[in-house]
């Protein structure tokens, strides 16, 4: 807005800094001061309930509710001549749904020129181009009155009649920017007898604008309903200076003001003769009913007192009408300028708005409650703790990948938007292993070759049933070195056993034990070489495996299909697990109760044996804790060998088993004992010998 | 026999202090009391020659000059001893400037660094972690909050859909709706969470991004409430000494809304590039919770009212670190998250 235009409707003392921080703190906030010629222009930055303030009037409204200044309105007296407008043209309003009120007048013999300069310098100073001396008048009297209004050429106007109606199927118009609008029905148009000539609330149409021909104009000023102007603007795509004040809602009661002001300023500037009268359709009367605002409901709701001085005062700047006061608060009668006021939490805000915030100190509530998180939420927030004490750092990437990279990584159906800004981003993410990958060869692309990471988050997919869903899921990544060269240590590379080691520690830390782990799909781990199937043809067959643990759900780990990796560009090997955590154990309920600490000491027995090849270290293990030895604590590898000492299909392991009881130190035959069933089991069952 | 005595007993420590190694040390107890010619197992066997009168006094001092040399042969014994183990722990020293074998510890991204703060800090204030879907029904994400269909405030939100009937949620107060259609009052939460909006990627737009949204009803919660919630998590978050500045707004879902700006911590409030030279940078919405969202949900507006607000979990991470690009928290540069 133009400070020079405000004064013609207030007095303002203040600089216009000072006018910009007070608006601002009063809620209509000014984002730009610019300085041009003598003037000052106040950019400002409206939400969208204040239609009120988009005009000089509503603005300068509000510099007198803060100063408490007066308003001067605008006066005008129409000269008129004595023809009657109302018996020369015919207006219908055939939706009175959408259009409220239709207001016309009528000029003839105007000379339609170029307009005067100090007019085009105010229209200009806000932006607006200039174009003739009529069309920039409505537009001058839209910035000061903020009614939008438009001029049609009456000679274009088929037999001097305008119906308001809806669009027809199959008509089409074209609007003053030149572009051929189809319309359908739900729009609503202006028409004369044949065709529509106007687009309501939105652009007027090319043919019967105002040209340097015309003589005779008739001047609109309505109200149409805001829903459907912004519906069938936003349907066509477009936004104009009219649409953008229907659609937040105009003040029916300014459609006759603003259409003599305008007449009035035509007639100024480019003569010719107004017909008597306003032609008012008002068929849909938009009255509104008064509310009562109480003066306990702005204490209880705002902590403290507004003094009733100041409420009285300020609503009647703002032109709500105070009907009565009594004990309880007031009655207010509401303007049809201030659609968005309807309820007393309205008026509420409109008083402390101008109140100011700042004069409400703050408190603290009290609270009888607790605080709450989720088990879920415990859990996410450990992993996350835990997995960078292991050295990986967090990722987070975006929903969307490309469609085609779901596919490699999912057999889930994707969720597809509708609206992707690309084709990159057409499909939500249905694994984070695209993201990581992602992350991974940025940094490898700058440098880095050896990184660990992760990713915490949702993925998304259509179950069978059609049906959108999204489920977290951990997934990690690791490559390069498992240790880096240093003066210290050799490099050696991540392996298999580090990945393991890695999610063992990372699922101990959140309750589950290494014992509670079950990796393959059957107790003794080699079952599943046999399904082929189970893994995904994304991961490396032979490196990979399926693991899951009691309460938790079937996770996969292991090296990614060297396939795969080529076509990503990725030479050295990459090692991922995705763990699903749908569900899990609420980590509270974990059992942690004390278990008293062993008094007496232990005893680990070393033991080597020969098996054949296929045996596994699972089998061996689980056979040891067959024995009905209640004090083996615990069984640990110690050492593999393979070589020219054993035959053909045999191989060497070396286990270390601690025993231990609770109640007295074990001696030192007990424990021979306990050590030749072990190994007598360990010959019936796996048909191993002790190695010499 | 005397002068020999007394000649050994007055070189004797010099003698020893030139004792500087474990053999010389065995040389000079070799020298006096080696069994066969140590000069003082001599002496002891002259004495039996020496004539009664004298052997006493001469016995005495033979005695006491050999218990002299032992007592100074044990403590130099013992002095050398720890001169060569200081000598041989000297040896190991080491080049203490080395590089410590470290252990690569990885890195929380600042976006998970900057929801648990604040996290915390709404949980010291009694407040509850909620959560909820991001894909969701426009009921959840519009109406409920009192942004029914064709309002124009709807712009400023554009919204990914992925069917007629479901879309990508703008904010997550959808959760606060779902909540309090569950629960009664009083209620205290805060929603964290992914949220969307159909911005192409620029320095300070993102497609996807993060939120925290906060809730607290009960009966008799006031804007001073509000207020002073809200200035306690910023002064927690930023510093004590941060400003807060509540600026009248319009959300659909709040009443009487506000835009909380603090002083800007670039330039202390005194006027920057980052602020505009404004001295405030705009931090979050907020504001009473609308009567209309309690009717949503059958809470009654005139037993109830509560404060709601909504922050960009990007928003705050940038001011916090003065990060000046969005597109970092997505890019995953090690080099960006190991400074966290």
């Amino acid at each position: 807005v133009s400070l020079q235009w405000l004064k013609e409707f207030v007095d303002i003392e203040v600089s216009p800094e000072q006018l910009a921080d007070d608006l601002t703190n009063a809620g209509t906030v000014v984002e730009t001061i610019e300085p041009l010629k003598s003037d000052v222009i106040l950019g400002l930055d409206l939400t969208t309930n204040r239609a009120d303030c988009l005009s000089h009037l509503g603005v300068a409204r509000e510099v007198a509710t803060l100063y408490q200044k007066p308003l001067r309105k605008v006066e005008t007296t129409v000269e008129e001549t004595d023809g009657v407008a109302q018996n020369q043209m015919e207006i219908r309003i055939e939706a009175p749904q959408l259009c409220a009120r239709y207001c016309a007048r009528l000029i003839k013999g105007a000379r339609i020129a170029s307009s005067p300069e100090w007019l085009k310098n105010r229209l200009e100073a806000l932006g607006l181009r200039t174009i003739n001396n009529v069309a920039d008048v409505t537009n001058y009297v839209l910035m000061e009155m903020g009614h939008p209004l438009h001029a049609f050429d009456l000679a274009k106007v088929e037999e001097a009649t305008v119906l308001v109606r809806e669009a027809l199927g199959q008509e089409s118009l074209v609007t003053i920017d030149g572009v051929e609008r189809r319309l359908s029905p739900g729009m609503l148009v202006i028409a004369d007898r044949t065709r529509p000539i106007a687009l309501a609330g939105i652009m007027g149409g090319a043919e019967s604008e105002i040209s340097m021909a015309t003589r005779d104009i008739l001047l609109e000023s309505a109200w149409f309903d805001p829903v459907s102007i912004r519906k069938t603007a936003k349907s066509l795509t477009m936004h104009t200076e009219a649409s953008h004040r229907f659609e937040r809602g105009a003040d029916v009661n300014m459609t006759v003001p603003s259409i003599n002001r305008a007449a009035t300023l035509i007639q100024e500037l480019a003569g010719g003769e107004i017909l008597q009268g306003v032609i008012d359709c008002y068929p849909r009367i938009i009255s509104r009913r008064p509310i009562l605002l109480r003066r306990s409901r702005v204490t209880r709701l705002m902590g403290s007192e507004i003094p009733e001085a100041f409420v009285e005062r300020t609503l009647s700047a703002l032109d709500f009408k105070i009907l009565e006061h009594s004990e309880v608060g007031w009655r207010v009668e509401l303007p049809t300028s201030r659609l968005d006021v309807e309820r007393e939490i309205d008026l509420i805000e409109e008083i402390t708005r101008h109140y100011g915030y700042d004069k409400f100190s703050p408190t603290l509530p009290g609270w009888e409650g607790s605080s709450q998180r989720r088990p879920q939420q415990v859990l996410q927030r450990a992993f996350k703790q835990n997995l960078i004490h292991l050295g990986y750092s967090e990722t987070i990437t975006s929903s969307f990948i490309d469609g085609s990279e779901s596919q490699k990584f999912s057999e889930r159906q994707p969720i597809r938007i509708l609206n992707a800004l690309s084709s990159e981003t057409e499909v939500m993410r249905t694994s984070l292993l695209p993201g990581l990958l992602r992350s991974f060869l940025w940094n490898q692309h700058r440098g880095l070759g050896s990184m660990k990471l992760f990713e915490l988050g949702n993925v998304y997919f259509r179950d069978s049933s059609q049906q959108c869903c999204e489920e977290v899921s951990l997934t990690l990544l690791a490559s390069g070195n498992a240790q880096a060269k240093t003066v210290h240590n050799d490099s050696r590379a991540f392996n298999f056993f580090d990945l393991k080691g890695d999610i063992e520690s990372l699922l101990q830390s959140v309750g589950v034990s290494h014992a509670q782990l079950c990796f393959g799909s059957g107790v003794d781990g080699s079952e599943n070489a046999k399904e082929p199937g189970s893994i995904p043809a994304y991961y490396h067959p032979g490196l990979s495996i399926r693991f899951s643990w009691e309460g938790g759900e079937r996770s996969l780990m292991g090296q990614l299909h060297p396939g795969l990796c080529s076509e990503y560009k990725i030479k050295q090997p990459v090692w991922v697990v995705e763990i699903p955590l749908r569900v899990w154990p609420d980590l509270r309920m974990v059992d942690r109760v004390f278990k008293e600490v062993p008094r007496f000491p232990s005893i680990q027995r070393d033991i080597s044996l020969v098996v054949e090849t296929g045996v596994t270290y699972s089998n061996i293990e689980s056979t040891i804790r067959q024995a009905p030895i209640k004090e083996i604590q615990w069984v640990s590898p110690f050492d593999l060998y393979k070589g020219e000492h054993l035959p053909a299909g045999k191989k060497g392991i070396s286990v270390t088993i601690c025993y231990q009881a609770f109640d007295r130190t074990l001696l030192e035959e007990e424990v021979n004992r306990y050590h030749e069933i072990v190994i007598a089991l360990l010959a019936e069952k796996l048909g191993a010998q002790l190695r010499t | 026999m005397l002068d020999e005595i007394l000649q050994i007993q007055s070189g004797l420590s010099s003698e020893i202090g030139e004792v500087d190694s474990l053999a010389k040390l065995t040389i000079f107890r070799d020298k006096y009391l080696s069994r066969k010619r140590g000069l003082i197992t001599l002496l002891m066997k002259e004495l039996q020659s020496v004539p009664a009168g004298q052997r006493k006094e001469l016995g005495q001092s033979l005695n006491l000059l050999k218990a002299k040399v032992e007592s100074a042969i044990e403590k130099r014994e013992k002095e050398l001893a720890s001169l060569a183990l200081d000598q041989r722990l000297e040896a190991d020293r080491i080049d203490f400037t080395l590089p410590g074998n470290r252990r690569p510890l990885g890195h929380l991204h600042p976006l998970t660094q900057v929801r648990i703060e604040i996290e915390d800090i709404f949980a010291s204030l009694g407040y509850s972690v909620e959560d909820g879907p991001e894909i969701e029904t426009p009921y959840y994400n519009f109406e409920a909050l009192n942004l029914p269909e064709h309002h124009p405030a709807r712009d400023t939100q554009d919204t990914f859909y992925v069917s007629d009937s479901l879309l990508l949620r703008t904010h997550t107060s959808p959760i606060q709706i779902r909540t309090m259609e569950r629960q009664r009052p009083p209620l205290r939460i805060i929603c964290p969470g992914r949220v969307y909006r159909r911005d192409n990627p620029d320095a300070t737009h993102s497609p996807v991004f993060h939120q925290i949204e906060g809730l607290a009803v009960d009966v008799g919660i006031t804007f001073r409430d509000f207020k002073g919630t809200l200035e306690y998590f910023l002064k927690r978050f930023f510093t004590e000494q941060t400003r807060v500045r509540f600026r009248p707004s319009y959300f659909g879902f709040t009443e009487p809304s506000a835009e909380v700006d603090i002083s800007c911590v670039f330039c202390a409030g005194k006027g920057c590039r980052v602020c505009k030279m404004s001295g405030w940078i705009e931090v979050l919405g907020a504001g009473m919770v609308d009567p209309a969202v309690f009717a949503f949900v059958n809470y009654d507006p005139e037993e109830f009212s509560g404060f709601a607000f909504g922050l960009g979990i990007e928003r705050f991470a940038m001011i916090k670190y003065s990060i000046n690009n969005i597109q970092y928290f997505f890019e995953n540069d090690l080099r960006f998250l190991e400074q966290f």
